[in-house]
């Protein structure tokens, strides 16, 4: 159930961008989930992506950027983390499974507004602790308070990981998409 | 062959992530991610000079600053042993401003890990930004259990955290030594402003 992973020390996490070609003369019909809202539809086209998979990393962002036929534009934001795979499933060398956490998507009628979106947006939101992140188990009576501690610095530590990774993420990809038309 | 006829779907290629993206052509007149350095047409009085050219800087979880400028210099500490190593560059715009870039990466990496770019009105300007900044915010957090850990094993982490404590230590004082290098020794050590 438990793996010593990572245990081993942290990964300098350096996600990789991928750049959509351009121009990309035709639309393509775009479905993307949403935590809590049915899938946003739309006809349109990928500018840039990021994907913020690193070794030893148990939660990350996936991004991307969007152009609609309609002109808007459109910014997807997945967390993935890693779940244990059941027995057989394709696996992760380390036996884990890649899922996604938390899933956001939105449509903006203007590229500032997407990127407003992409800069502000708190990924330390999409953390769960027990699930996703360090457990917290404070509910837990036989749990000693130093232990408590230990956990909430754990987990302190690892939103703080995530939050970082995330804006590293920003960056990469919005400097990749530079002063290329979108 | 048409062109039309080519491919509709959108493929991807990997592009590998520069900290710093010189562009010799203009910048474009449709909206771009970048945010631009004000430039007022006034005080550009280096617009036209050998060597000033659009260049694209990459910034920390937002969008980049794209000036019309040229490098002053740049420094790192890239060196045998160093679990992790740092770059400083300075640009000069054409409104003789300073665009001041710092990355942060590890050996074998393909981009940097962590980068960010200050915008300046003046060298004493640089110079507070630098000494102003904490390398160890590039930096991992010491103690990373995997979610589905047990609550006990996580006082194992604390043993990776004083090993990863070491490695911050010499990483901090490569940056000390870099910005020594560049502003001189005493500035090194000032506090910022």
């Amino acid at each position: 159930m438990t793996s010593t992973v990572s245990l081993s020390a942290p990964a300098y996490a350096a996600g990789t961008v991928v750049a959509a070609d351009r121009p990309s003369p035709a639309w393509t019909l775009i479905k993307l989930r949403r935590d809590g809202l049915p899938p946003l539809r739309f006809s349109g086209r990928l500018i840039a992506r990021y994907r913020g998979i690193a070794p030893r990393v148990a939660l990350w962002h996936d991004l991307g950027l969007y152009r609609t036929a309609a002109a808007s534009f459109v910014v997807e934001i997945v967390a993935q983390h890693l779940v244990p795979s059941p027995d057989i499933a394709p696996l992760e060398p380390s036996g884990f499974q890649v899922r996604p956490a938390r899933c956001h998507a939105a449509l903006f009628e203007t590229l500032d507004g997407a990127l407003t979106r992409l800069e502000t947006h708190d990924a330390a939101c999409d953390v769960c602790p027990g699930i996703s992140a360090p457990a917290l188990s404070f509910n837990d009576p036989s749990i000693p308070p130093a232990l408590l501690v230990m956990q909430a610095t754990a987990l302190q530590g690892f939103c703080g990981d995530v939050v970082r990774r995330y804006k590293i993420g920003v960056g990469a990809m919005l400097a990749d998409i530079g002063l290329r038309d979108v | 062959m048409p062109t039309s006829q080519r491919r509709s779907t959108v493929s991807e290629t990997e592009n590998h992530m520069a900290a710093t993206q010189p562009f010799g052509s203009g910048p474009v007149s449709s909206p771009t991610a970048c945010v631009y350095s004000a430039e007022s047409p006034g005080h550009d009085s280096l617009r036209g000079h050998p060597g000033f050219r659009w260049t694209v800087l990459r910034r920390h979880g937002k969008r980049p600053l794209a000036v019309l400028g040229r490098a002053l210099l740049a420094a790192n500490n890239r060196c045998a042993g160093l679990p992790y190593w740092s770059e400083i560059s300075i640009h000069e715009t054409s409104a003789r401003r300073f665009a001041a870039c710092v990355r942060h990466a590890a050996p074998g990496a393909d981009g940097p890990a962590w980068c960010d770019t200050w915008l300046c009105d003046s060298p004493e300007a640089v110079r507070t930004i630098l000494c102003g900044h904490d390398p160890l915010v590039a930096l991992p957090s010491g103690i990373m259990p995997h979610p589905l850990m047990p609550a006990g094993r996580v006082a194992l982490g604390a043993d990776v955290a004083s090993g990863h404590q070491g490695a911050a230590l010499r990483f901090q004082g490569a940056w000390a030594g870099l910005l020594a290098a560049i502003l001189g020794l005493s500035a090194a050590h000032r506090p910022p402003a």
